[in-house]
């Protein structure tokens, strides 16, 4: 089966999903069956999504006109990719780590208060470091000389992939959580990228929620700071109550202030993700993306942030 | 050792209760469970209690109508419910047969789609069936069962 022949498919079958739920809500009164039917609408949605996977074996040659192009394909594949039994469960092994219980993400994306906020943006924030983790553990990079994009779970059992592939099965995993997912687009690069919300910035009027959200590259982003062992990762800076700022903020009321410095140049080194373009895995919305605070600027704030906390202790 | 009779009474109203008994016990089942017991002295002291035997059964009439009465009620409730559950089945396969015909009009072009589809709806349609047919041959063996006793009935209070 052709590529094109494939995404026309699963538009299709997106666009039929959605006509016969809305015909299912206008005419069927009862509740159970209501829900019943509803159900079995999604399930034969995903039974072709699968069995259209599994018939085309997805590995696609191309060579794409235009970025747009390209990020149409890498769509349709993140999207199989999170319908895919292996992945939902290989994510969902990943995920009951640190959430054992019932995952809701729109904890995180659409806190109740803050308490909500910060009693559970942690768990979820590792959730994404960890697939980062064990996508990069387990799957080695390798530069492909032809342009073969593999399905999400071919990826997976196969081992290897490059920049693309890792693209495909990083966000298909995050997708398959409900985390809200774009890709990046730089130079000859692409990467994976999610909307997460960060703690800083501004507050809501109307729930007086501090909340921003912030374009995360996931592109394997580790730093080594000095008075670190550990590497540190972008995730680091996104848990407004990781023990890393907890640290940084010790280190400096301890005189070492060098440690800015790098922080500095973390911020600068970051800089390089604005110029990607970055574009949105539905349900998200480019709108969704034009909100966002670009990842060094999330650094940047960091940064005050940690000076208004020192300047006000040492007032103190 | 004096026998207490009245102790084997209650022993034989427990087991009358038991559905497969339905508030009667033939002799002969009541002769091999009771093995060591003189029957005969037994059936003397019971039918002073108001115990009978009828068609070699034994059976007190007013437990006897009680555990008919309640039985019989108990399966017809069931029957009711059944046939509840048989009439959302249907309405649940008329509803899945018209989002069939809806998935398959949007893939009438496509042969591969459209056979998936088929096989997707022909396994729904499958349990249901099997779910309705299970349905039915309760529906039949609790009627079978509401014959016999009434049938019982008849026969042992004529």
């Amino acid at each position: 089966m052709k590529t094109s022949d494939v995404i026309a498919i699963l538009k299709k079958i997106e666009e039929t999903r959605k006509e016969v739920e809305d015909y299912i809500k206008k005419e069927i009164k009862e509740d159970y069956l209501l829900e019943e039917i509803s159900k079995i609408n999604n399930e034969i949605a995903l039974f072709l999504i699968s069995n259209i996977e599994k018939s085309s074996e997805i590995t696609h040659i191309f060579k794409p006109k235009s970025i747009e192009e390209y990020y149409d394909l890498i769509k349709e594949k993140i999207i199989l990719g999170s319908h895919s039994e292996i992945i939902i469960n290989e994510a969902n092994r990943i995920r009951e780590k640190f959430v054992k219980d019932e995952w809701d993400i729109d904890k995180i994306y659409y806190p109740h208060d803050f308490d909500d906020y910060k009693n559970n943006s942690w768990k979820y924030i590792h959730v994404a470091k960890e697939i980062e983790k064990h996508v990069r553990d387990k799957i080695k990079y390798i530069s492909e000389p032809d342009d073969i994009i593999y399905p999400a779970p071919k990826i997976l059992e196969q081992g290897y992939g490059d920049c693309d592939d890792f693209t495909v099965l990083l966000s298909s995993l995050f997708r398959s959580l409900n985390f809200k997912v774009c890709i990046g687009f730089i130079k000859n690069h692409i990467f994976s990228s999610l909307v997460l919300p960060s703690a800083e910035v501004y507050e809501d009027e109307k729930t007086k929620i501090n909340i921003k959200y912030v374009i995360v590259p996931v592109d394997n982003i580790r730093f080594k700071l000095r008075y670190f062992k550990e590497e540190i990762t972008i995730y680091d800076f996104l848990d407004f109550f990781s023990n890393f700022r907890e640290r940084l903020i010790n280190l400096i009321l301890e005189g070492k202030l060098e440690i800015m410095e790098e922080i500095i140049k973390i911020k600068d080194k970051l800089s390089y993700y604005n110029e990607a373009k970055y574009f949105p895995i539905p349900p998200l919305e480019y709108k969704e993306i034009k909100e966002c605070m670009k990842i060094n600027d999330l650094v940047a704030k960091v940064i005050s942030d940690i000076d208004l906390i020192i300047k006000y202790k040492y007032e103190n | 050792m004096k026998i207490n009779y009245k102790d084997i009474e209650e022993k034989i109203i427990n087991l009358i209760y038991k559905p497969e008994y339905l508030g009667f016990i033939d002799i002969f089942t009541l002769k091999i469970i009771f093995k060591d017991i003189d029957i005969k002295e037994l059936l003397r002291y019971l039918k002073k209690d108001g115990w009978e035997i009828k068609e070699n059964y034994l059976f007190n009439k007013n437990i006897l109508k009680k555990i008919f009465y309640e039985e019989r009620e108990k399966l017809k409730k069931e029957i009711l419910d059944i046939d509840n559950k048989i009439n959302l089945y249907k309405k649940f396969e008329e509803s899945l047969d018209n989002i069939k015909e809806k998935w398959l009009n949007n893939f009438k072009d496509n042969l591969f789609i459209e056979n998936l589809i088929n096989k997707f709806f022909l396994n729904k349609f499958n349990r249901i069936n099997e779910n309705i047919n299970n349905l039915i041959n309760r529906k039949k063996e609790n009627e079978k069962i509401i014959n016999t006793i009434e049938e019982k009935y008849r026969k042992l209070f004529k």
